[in-house]
């Protein structure tokens, strides 16, 4: 079920008035229907996952008790790696047969068949989710729960269920112990989210996908060197614009339920420096890989210089792999490991002073970025490379590139230098306004983006990781 | 009493806080927040009566789909004596310039 659907009108409408009709006297009976909405929302796109999914927030709890028992380190390992084996069968199994095994013929071993696996939608999300719960327990740092229930609606929360954020247990969970108050909603923020995540997604995202992005990536050697520019360019602002609109509707439909997520997205292409950037850019991921992996398990900035420097790539690098099984995915997490630690030996994350520092490392780092992302969205190699050569052949014609089309880029990109409170400021335009003023207003806003957008959307980007 | 995100009641309103929420965000309560979504839904269903009526039409043949038709066929000519769809065409037709 895909927000910007009718389906999913229906769905949240339901769900707004069960969980608020019944959160306020059977607390425990809402968190029952908000479990069964979430398993309905999954259930639309595959019924057995539903069961695996179950599985993973039983397992989760199972583990956490134990794990909280005398801090026991022995059920966290096991419970982790349950978790990870699960996530590693679905999204590696393939990959590792083809890529490791298959080219072991020294050892006798042929190619290896392809097995049939299907990837669960937001298999990583709540696989990350149930590896925070659990870590948290071990730590102190979230309170174990003594309920399955819990830790089930916790992980499967439909806003964040397919494509993140990833909330932490230690966030999410105690506004499962209180109930919200029903007297305070915060309606015009909540409203602001969701209608400027669908204006990223329906206007821009959809339209330079099928515009420009799509064709080239599939054919670049049928493209000239404009048209495979803008290509570059536009999934870099497509893909901003297709998961912080997620993002943001994410936590716009959540703030609705009375229920906070953390920010995932700040105006990441204005950053003047990479490490700038990853406190900008899916801030719930990086702060995750950022505890749990660099500084969990690679012991972050404690070991010298060439330590922090092997953290810095091995996280990126480990980034890049949970994206999924492809080589273009290591290098992406190479690259920015390498630009990390580069940027880290030069001193340059401290800020540049004066106005023509701060514009060279602001081209230097958006560039970084946007060659990251043409390896990102590159099915393989080869075509990385013809991108890349394209990029300095002059020979075709460029014929895709249309005003449209660049003004829908350069409008992506702007986005990032509109002022940082400006949701603040439109909110408090609204203010004042009766709840029938404001609901007619965001009625038409919603309806004029369904009118400017193409008709139909496409899954968002971050459905397949 | 929750959404600790949200300004306490008696407190004055603060802004820069890193986040979409701020103790600065207006809040309204359960009954005004339903009067917001239902009005934005109605407006919806209103300017999408064509696609509803699509959508009714492929739905599959139980118990209750032609009184669930016959409504989307009800909805969709009220909204066709407004001339809602004729306008909406026209505005989309408008802001597909240059696609």
């Amino acid at each position: 079920m895909l927000f910007p659907t009718g389906i999913f009108a229906i769905f949240f409408a339901v769900v707004f008035l069960g969980h608020w009709s019944l959160v306020r006297y059977r607390p425990a009976a809402d968190r029952l229907f908000l479990l069964a909405a979430n398993l309905v929302f999954y259930a639309f796109w595959s019924v057995e996952f539903c069961l695996a999914l179950l599985a993973v927030g039983l397992w989760s709890w199972a583990i956490g008790l134990l794990a909280a028992r005398r801090r026991s380190r022995e059920w966290l390992w096991i419970g982790v790696a349950g978790a990870l084996g699960w996530l590693f069968y679905f999204k590696y199994a393939n990959f590792f047969l083809q890529e490791v095994l298959g080219r072991m013929e020294f050892l006798g071993l042929g190619p290896m068949p392809l097995l049939d696996i299907v990837l669960p939608i937001g298999i990583s999300f709540y696989c990350f989710q149930a590896i925070s719960y659990m870590v948290d327990v071990h730590t102190g740092d979230a309170e174990v729960e003594r309920s399955p229930l819990n830790v089930l609606v916790y992980l499967t929360f439909f806003p964040h269920l397919a494509a993140g954020p990833i909330v932490r247990a230690a966030h999410f969970l105690p506004q499962l112990a209180t109930p919200p108050d029903r007297f305070r909603i915060p309606v015009a923020m909540a409203g602001i989210l969701i209608l400027g995540g669908l204006f990223k997604k329906m206007l821009i995202a959809s339209e330079l996908a099928t515009g420009i992005v799509d064709p080239v990536f599939r054919d670049p050697g049928a493209y000239g060197s404009l048209d495979i520019l803008l290509a570059c360019y536009g999934y870099t602002i497509q893909i901003f614009c297709d998961f912080s609109a997620y993002s943001d509707m994410a936590i716009g439909f959540a703030a609705l339920l009375g229920f906070h997520f953390p920010k995932n997205f700040n105006q990441p292409f204005r950053a003047t420096s990479l490490s700038e950037f990853w406190r900008r850019w899916h801030i719930s991921l990086s702060t995750w890989l950022r505890d749990y992996v660099y500084i969990g398990c690679f012991g972050g900035n404690r070991h010298g210089a060439l330590g922090v420097t092997s953290a810095l790539m091995a996280t990126m690098v480990l980034g890049g792999i949970w994206h999924g099984a492809a080589w273009t995915f290591v290098l992406w997490g190479a690259l920015h490991g390498v630009a990390l630690a580069v940027e880290r030996a030069l001193g340059a994350s401290r800020p540049p002073v004066g106005r023509g520092a701060v514009l060279l490392r602001w081209i230097v780092t958006f560039h970084i970025v946007v060659i990251g992302f043409v390896l990102f969205r590159a099915p393989d190699l080869a075509t990385f490379s013809a991108l890349m050569m394209g990029l300095v052949d002059w020979s075709l014609p460029s014929e895709a590139v249309t005003w449209r089309l660049v003004a829908l880029a350069l409008l992506g990109l702007s986005l990032h230098f509109w002022p940082a409170d400006l949701r603040e400021r439109i909110e408090a335009g609204l203010r004042g306004l009766h709840p029938l003023a404001l609901g007619a207003a965001m009625g038409l806003a919603l309806l004029a983006i369904l009118l400017a957008g193409p008709e139909g959307v496409a899954p968002f980007i971050y459905f397949q990781f | 009493m929750r959404q600790p995100w949200l300004n306490p009641l008696g407190t004055p309103p603060q802004r820069g806080v890193p986040d979409d929420f701020s103790p600065a965000s207006a809040a309204l309560p359960i009954r005004g927040a339903a009067i917001v979504l239902a009005v934005a839904y109605l407006l919806l269903i209103a300017g999408r009566s064509e696609a509803i009526l699509d959508a009714a039409y492929g739905l599959p043949v139980v118990t209750g789909t032609e009184t669930l038709i016959a409504i989307a066929e009800w909805w969709n000519d009220a909204m066709s004596s407004l001339a809602v769809p004729e306008a909406f065409s026209a505005i989309r037709e408008w802001l597909s310039l240059g696609r």
